[in-house]
């Protein structure tokens, strides 16, 4: 479900070794999915089952670890509530990583364009990264209040760090003739930017996405954790301060399927927009 | 004479300053170059070739003299470049590469038809729509050319643009360039360290010496064109190449020897 693929991002690295290979027939795409999404099955099975077997052999106590019939039942009885909680904070991490992917990749542009900008804003871009984050929540709690914008600040400030970086060096990452020719045509820093520099960053935009998406998530939850009305990450505090252990569980899994099935759909929007890439087919 | 050249230039210079000391990397570099010239800059590495091109293209400014453009090369898309790497965009075909001028320069004309009859030219008809990565380095070269030549512009200046090929693709390219330049009327100033290329390409040779990087001679090269394989092998080509080679080891050896004795001196 999630094969993460290390690949290089810069075009002419990924060049060697794959000369044009064409894309592999339709049919034996379909023939891979299908293998794949067996061997997950076989894989999930083989967890479940596992996990099972400890419960029942061990003898464990529902409060430690709950049956996994016991926590498919917890979620079957609370769906609407685990839907309902778990969109609210998707909506929090979700807006937060959208504003910090507007103002990521905005400050990478200008760090581009302006050294002096660099210089102001490396250091304290790296001072509030090395930060725990975990301890600014009450801080943020304590600013923009209980409700979602303060999660909205915690999924921001999880996630924006990671893109600033690899957006800023995909942006300067451009092969220096190209900027040679676009300047030769006295282009405009903006349109050196729109047509050579921002497509060039693209590749490491997009796997500083793939950090900062579970990352904003994590942001949204913790915000809850520490003061909330709602939210999957309230709901579980209050399951666990109740004992309701499979419930905790449920929730839990819900929100990493959450996480996987947006990660998922991170990875084929970059299939999509960075088709051009040679070894970006297949597997 | 001065007056009906497209670029002249007169005692150009360029340094970089290199942290404390400064780098000389051209010194009183003086050419005037004609129109519909073919002009090769032949020198070994380190001789400011390339760094003279970029004057020329006025991607970097003169320390010393002057260079003199003509209005046609001074404007927007006057001045086409090729360099030694393709430099394309690979998210991009290659019709879509060679038309990226366009955008830019906001050309009136119809530049797809333009870019498609380019294509054609340089040979690589049916490829309109690959990308650059399922190209061979000498096809992509190829887009390289078609792309610089869009604009139509007068000059092209061209940086070791076949010095990543192997042979035979090489002199392939320069047989298609020669017919390219002999079609368009270009005015072309290519710079190389091989100096067959040199003899068989150009109308003038400048040879170049190193650190820093000068002139050492302006060779006017007798061979009549149009330019064919077999003239490879003639006496006159030949002559002409030794005399070249010797030339370039002779200075380059001068460039070396000044270099130890300074080296010497500070010891000493």
């Amino acid at each position: 479900m999630t094969d993460v693929q290390l690949k290089p991002t810069r075009p002419e690295l990924a060049m060697v070794g794959s000369d044009g290979v064409s894309d592999a027939s339709k049919g034996s795409i379909l023939w891979q999915a299908l293998l794949k999404s067996l061997r997950v099955m076989v894989y999930l099975a083989t967890v479940v089952a596992l996990w099972f077997a400890i419960v029942e052999f061990f003898g464990v106590n529902s409060l430690v670890l709950p049956a996994p019939q016991a926590v498919a039942q917890a979620a079957y009885d609370n769906f609407p509530l685990l839907v309902v909680h778990s969109l609210i904070t998707l909506e929090e991490a979700l807006v937060g990583f959208a504003v910090a992917i507007v103002f990521g990749i905005g400050l990478a542009i200008f760090m581009v364009w302006s050294e002096t900008m660099t210089r102001l804003v490396m250091p304290a871009l790296v001072a509030i990264n090395s930060t725990p984050k975990v301890v600014v929540a009450p801080i943020l709690i304590i600013w923009l209040g209980y409700g979602t914008l303060s999660k909205i600040g915690m999924a921001f400030l999880l996630c924006a760090f990671p893109i600033v970086i690899n957006a800023a060096q995909g942006l300067v990452d451009v092969e220096p003739d190209l900027l040679d020719l676009y300047h030769l045509m006295k282009a405009d820093r903006w349109t050196v930017m729109r047509k050579v520099r921002l497509p060039s960053a693209l590749p490491s935009i997009f796997s500083s996405l793939k950090i900062a998406l579970p990352l904003a998530i994590i942001g949204a939850v913790i915000g809850e954790f520490v003061a909330a009305r709602a939210g999957i990450g309230y709901q579980i505090v209050m399951a666990y301060s109740g004992f309701k252990t499979e419930f905790v569980f449920a929730a839990v899994m819900g929100i990493s399927l959450t996480c996987i099935a947006l990660f998922e759909l991170l990875n084929w929007l970059e299939h999509r927009l960075l088709s051009w890439r040679p070894i970006s087919e297949g597997k | 004479m001065i007056g009906d050249s497209l670029v002249s230039l007169r005692g150009v210079g360029k340094s970089f300053a290199g942290g404390a000391r400064q780098v000389t990397a051209l010194i009183d570099f003086s050419l005037e170059v004609m129109p519909r010239e073919f002009i090769c800059i032949l020198g070994a590495s380190g001789c400011g070739k390339s760094t003279l091109l970029r004057l020329i293209a006025d991607l970097l400014p003169v320390s010393t003299g002057t260079i003199v453009r003509d209005p046609l090369v001074s404007a927007r898309g006057g001045i086409g470049m090729v360099f030694q790497r393709p430099a394309l965009l690979p998210w991009r075909t290659v019709l879509r590469n060679v038309m990226a001028p366009a955008e830019v320069l906001d050309l009136k004309i119809e530049a797809r038809q333009l870019a498609l009859a380019l294509i054609d030219q340089v040979g690589l008809g049916g490829f309109e729509e690959a990308l650059p990565h399922q190209l061979s380095g000498g096809m992509q070269q190829r887009v390289s050319i078609a792309r610089a030549l869009l604009s139509n512009p007068p000059l092209l200046l061209m940086d070791e643009p076949f010095g990543a090929l192997d042979a035979l693709t090489r002199e392939q390219m320069n047989l298609d360039l020669l017919d390219v330049w002999s079609e368009t009327h270009k005015t072309v100033i290519l710079v190389t360290h091989n100096i067959e290329e040199a003899v068989f390409l150009s109308d003038r040779i400048v040879v170049m010496a190193p650190r820093p990087g000068r002139i050492a001679e302006i060779v006017d090269n007798p061979l009549g064109r149009p330019r064919t394989v077999p003239m490879m092998g003639a006496p006159d080509f030949g002559a002409l190449s030794n005399h070249l080679r010797q030339r370039v080891r002779q200075v380059s050896a001068n460039g070396l020897e000044a270099r130890n004795l300074a080296r010497s001196r500070t010891m000493g």
